[in-house]
């Protein structure tokens, strides 16, 4: 299990509302970064269009469900087709279960999802919002 | 087996699952595991690879498991039965599954130290321990029946010269008429196994055993094997006064219940209608009759076919239905191929027969046996197919497929119908191939033809965003000079590809040489371990594995290592491939970390990708008193060379310095070992779960001609092998195996040659370090960065300390 020391981090008291990250420009297409918000760990990416659809970004758990580690933001991104239209998925990077992006749901067995969170951008700035009422990160 | 059996069918049904309360109890410390297959054990395969009992599956269905507990005695008239130390437990129902015991013959001194029986998996522990120990060179199994050949099989994989002695004058006497066992003793003479037929063993010679004695000969041996021949396992139900058949067994009806109506006896143990079944089948048909029975069904057994198809020290070998040495028989026999094809007709039909050798039309042959399809063309169907003339015959549904579970064609075909579009589902739904596994070429083919003749594309296509195989994926994106992965996706591609072939065209494009494999959007494309360029562990910090060619180091470069390993309070271990691993990075410092491992003079160990790994080497001639060539200068230049070079799976490769072979080449992707005159090449060799000898390809070579056949070897796989396949099973797809890699290597029979050279010479010219790429332009050092939003602040991992060094808590 890994833990994000209390110490090393001062945003340590609960966060509430949209939270600024980082100009959208700094996260690279079709491969995640992590963020830390409060101090909880948020997987962001954002995928390059689907035909001729418009970029899509999500904001998922950091946290690998299956091992506890903070990962998410380094698996590899893709689609599964599901009729009427093809799901955004990431893969774990250590045991490569996959993820539908927008729910969180795991595609790959009975286990456990990944945590989803709002994301928008605004002037350029990608902001992140944890659940209202702040925000534990499970460790 | 037929007790695990037993106990998957009777739990299969949640119901009955849920209102027995069962209790298994074994002799033997493991759970159930797969004795058709023992001799695998000397052969590669572990004991998880053989073990067919789920525990963590008995444990959730409430069973309880009671391993390494005997059964001292059967009280009938209280139902408990007796545990060794003083235990009992009760029972409504009993069911005997206790199998058999090896027959030692009495012969004087059969108990002296180093004569084993070949029955379980300690046994075979303890045979290989014993070899090991007293350093075996020669070893005799005594019975050549179906097991003797076995255990003898086990013994040559252990490297033994290896005697048989049998007491009749054939081979295999209870299956094989005199010509049958004639031609097999061709192939068994072939494998240098030296059979002693008429042999009657008079007593064991020394302590531990020296020599076997017999009439008219001593045979030299310091292991004796006892496989002659089986008895049921039958004595808790003598003492126990149940009715025993009259060469043992415990005697069942059809309800497969004994002389006691709350016992029953399944597979070896038990003894139905005079007969006592040796094969794992009719075990398993009896399990089927008594979990049928409990559930409160009647599906009684009535005696089961014998027939069997088999593969004995690498021979074909098949027998069915009945055979009478009056019969009117038609039989092909060929000694140049040791080919032997016999079947018995009574009154036109036929009635069984034996194949050795070849067993093409078994199951023609042996669903006409049972009377499920006419006994037509007999003649045309045992004559040897000649290539390109072979009509499909069509086998009736009714024709068995599986005979260790009983699955006929019609059950794999309605299965098929009704949905298993793989072979996975297919066996799991139908059982079909999941006991010796032999049958599963047949369900797979089946599976295939049903596939097609239902319309359904049999795809061989990597994933759902590309309709190619990896070897098209590679001619694609070779033809159209290819160089991101846009081009490659909107060119031929669907979605936003995925796990599968994202890095799959990753290593293409990297094989075909375009550059720094993190620009542009190939950075997208790579796996965990590419992508930071470092392996990532199970906490999700990362080893660091710089390159030592050839295994060999200065030791200025080890104490660089060793500060290196220090400062960033690395988990440090030599690995199997004479490098050093430092565990325990995390991302924000690989760059500094490799930074320093360049400063001491390394490089990257490409240990990250799908790529070449080690080139491992023993000192050689340099300074070994019996080597015959510099090993050392001649794996340094060949690591050097195929450095960075990615493939569709890791490459692995040594150099030894004479024939006593210390670096082990015969175990790698490609191996090289010393001759007086130059270099002999060995290629597809495997070590891991499924080890492979690799084939000797070509032999005397000079440094040159070495290299030039690597050249085109190692592009011709990285151009033709399935994503993820390494180049021993490669090798076993190849149709016309070394001879074809020859013709294609050597003497350039496909013409691609040149291409293949001029492929892996712009590789060479190509090649840069990685990380010293890496390090040179700042703009690839963005995404080792933990938090894009805070660079100063990183995860803590949770570290125990273990013998002195740190590793990640449990």
């Amino acid at each position: 299990m890994t833990a994000v020391d209390p110490n090393a981090i001062d945003t340590a008291e609960p966060v509430e509302g949209w939270i600024r990250i980082c100009p959208a420009d700094a996260v690279p297409v079709d491969r995640g970064v992590a963020a830390l918000v409060g101090s909880t760990m948020v997987a962001i990416f954002r995928l390059s269009p689907l035909g001729d659809g418009p970029e899509e970004w999500f904001a998922v758990s950091h946290i690998d469900p299956r091992t506890g580690a903070p990962v998410m933001a380094r698996g590899l991104i893709g689609s599964v087709e599901r009729a009427p239209e093809a799901i955004a998925t990431v893969a774990s990077p250590l045991h490569k279960e996959r993820y539908d992006l927008r729910t969180g749901v795991c595609l790959d067995g009975q286990g456990a999802g990944l945590e989803v969170f709002e994301l928008r951008i605004i002037a350029q700035e990608l902001e992140v919002k944890l659940p209202s009422g702040g925000h534990r990160q499970e460790t | 087996m037929v007790g695990q059996r037993f106990v998957d069918e009777l739990l299969r049904d949640p119901t009955t699952a849920a209102s027995i309360e069962l209790t298994v109890i074994g002799a033997e410390r493991y759970p159930a595991y797969d004795r058709v297959a023992l001799s695998s054990y000397f052969d590669g395969a572990t004991l998880d690879d053989l073990t067919i009992s789920n525990r963590a599956e008995l444990a959730r269905l409430g069973v309880d498991l009671r391993l390494g507990w005997a059964v001292t005695a059967i009280n009938r008239d209280q139902q408990i039965v007796e545990l060794a130390d003083g235990q009992s437990i009760a029972y409504d129902q009993l069911v005997l599954a206790t199998g058999s015991t090896p027959f030692v013959p009495p012969i004087p001194r059969a108990d002296s130290g180093g004569c084993f029986v070949y029955r379980t998996i300690d046994d075979l522990d303890a045979i290989s321990a014993w070899c090991e120990e007293q350093n075996v060179e020669q070893g005799a199994v005594v019975g050549g029946g179906l097991l003797g050949l076995e255990a003898a099989n086990a013994l040559r994989n252990l490297g033994l010269e290896t005697h048989v002695v049998e007491m009749a004058d054939r081979l295999m006497p209870q299956q094989l008429d005199a010509q049958a066992s004639a031609m097999l003793q061709r192939w068994v003479d072939e494998l240098e196994i030296t059979t002693h037929l008429g042999f009657a063993t008079q007593t064991i010679e020394g302590e531990p055993v020296r020599a076997l004695v017999g009439s008219d000969r001593e045979i030299a041996a310091q292991i004796v094997v006892y496989s002659a021949g089986i008895r049921p396992c039958d004595q808790l139900a003598r003492d126990a006064g149940l009715v025993i058949g009259e060469r043992g067994g415990v005697v069942i009806d059809d309800d497969c219940r004994t002389s006691d109506p709350s016992i029953y006896a399944i597979g070896e143990v038990a003894c139905h209608a005079g007969q006592i079944y040796g094969l794992v089948g009719p075990g398993y048909a009896m399990a089927s009759t008594v979990a049928a029975g409990l559930a409160g069904e009647s599906v009684p057994f009535e005696g089961a076919d014998t027939s069997t198809k088999l593969k004995l020290l690498g021979v074909d070998v098949a027998c069915f239905g009945t055979t009478n040495p009056s019969d009117d028989r038609i039989e092909f026999s060929d000694p140049t191929s040791k080919v032997h094809r016999r079947v018995s007709v009574v009154g036109g039909l036929v009635t069984g027969g034996v194949l050795i050798g070849d067993i093409s039309n078994y199951d023609v042959l042996h669903a006409m046996s049972l009377g499920v399809m006419p006994s037509t063309n007999v003649g045309s169907l045992l004559a040897p197919a000649n290539e390109g003339s072979a009509t499909a015959i069509e086998l009736p549904d009714a024709a068995q497929i599986c005979s260790c579970n009983n699955v006929t064609r019609g059950d794999c075909k309605s299965a098929i119908s009704e949905g298993c579009h793989t072979l996975v589902e297919l066996k799991a739904t139908t059982t079909a191939g999941t006991g010796c596994g032999g049958c599963v070429p047949d369900v797979d083919r089946l599976l295939q033809s049903e596939l097609e003749s239902h319309g359904v594309a049999v795809k061989r296509s990597i994933c759902e965003h590309f309709d190619y195989s990896r070897q098209e994926l590679f001619d694609l994106i070779r033809f159209h000079d290819y160089d991101s992965w846009a081009t490659v996706l909107n060119g031929h591609g669907s979605g936003r590809g995925c796990e599968i072939c994202r890095p799959t065209v990753a290593s293409i494009l990297a094989s075909l040489s375009n550059g720094y494999v993190l620009d542009g959007d190939q950075a997208g494309l790579q796996d965990t371990n590419d992508h930071a360029l470092s392996n990532m562990q199970r906490n999700g910090t990362y080893s660091v594995v710089p390159r030592v060619p050839g295994g060999e180091i200065t030791p200025d470069q080890l104490i660089a290592l060793g500060e290196i390993a220090r400062d960033y309070e690395l988990y440090t271990k030599i690995t199997g491939a004479q490098r050093v691993d430092l565990f325990g990075a995390q991302l924000h410092e690989l760059p500094e970390i490799w930074s320093r491992v360049i400063d001491a003079g390394l490089e990257s160990g490409h240990a990250y990708g799908k790529a070449l790994r080690t080139v491992k080497s023993c000192v050689g001639d340099t300074w070994c008193r019996y080597g015959v060539q510099d090993s050392v200068s001649m794996a340094i230049l060949l690591e050097r060379r195929y450095r960075g070079l990615r493939a569709p799976h890791k490459l692995k490769s040594a150099v030894s310095g004479c024939t006593r072979e210390c670096a082990e080449a015969q175990s790698k992707d490609f191996g090289v070992i010393a001759t007086e005159n130059g270099w002999n090449l060995y290629l597809c060799g495997n070590g891991g779960r499924t080890p492979r000898h690799a084939d000797l390809f070509a032999v005397d070579l000079t440094d040159d001609e070495l290299v030039a056949y690597l050249d085109r070897f190692l592009m011709f796989y990285i151009r033709t092998a399935d994503r993820l396949q390494r180049t021993a099973s490669w090798f076993e797809s190849l149709d016309g195996g070394v001879d074809y890699l020859r013709s294609v290597i050597i003497d350039d029979s496909l013409g691609i040659c040149d291409e293949l050279e001029a492929d892996m010479a712009a590789h060479v010219e190509q090649y840069e370090c990685e990380w010293t790429a890496t390090l040179s332009d700042p703009s690839r050092l963005n995404h080792f960065v933990e938090f894009v939003n805070a660079p100063d602040t990183n995860s803590v991992p949770v570290w125990i300390s273990e013998r002195g060094q740190r590793v990640p808590s449990r």
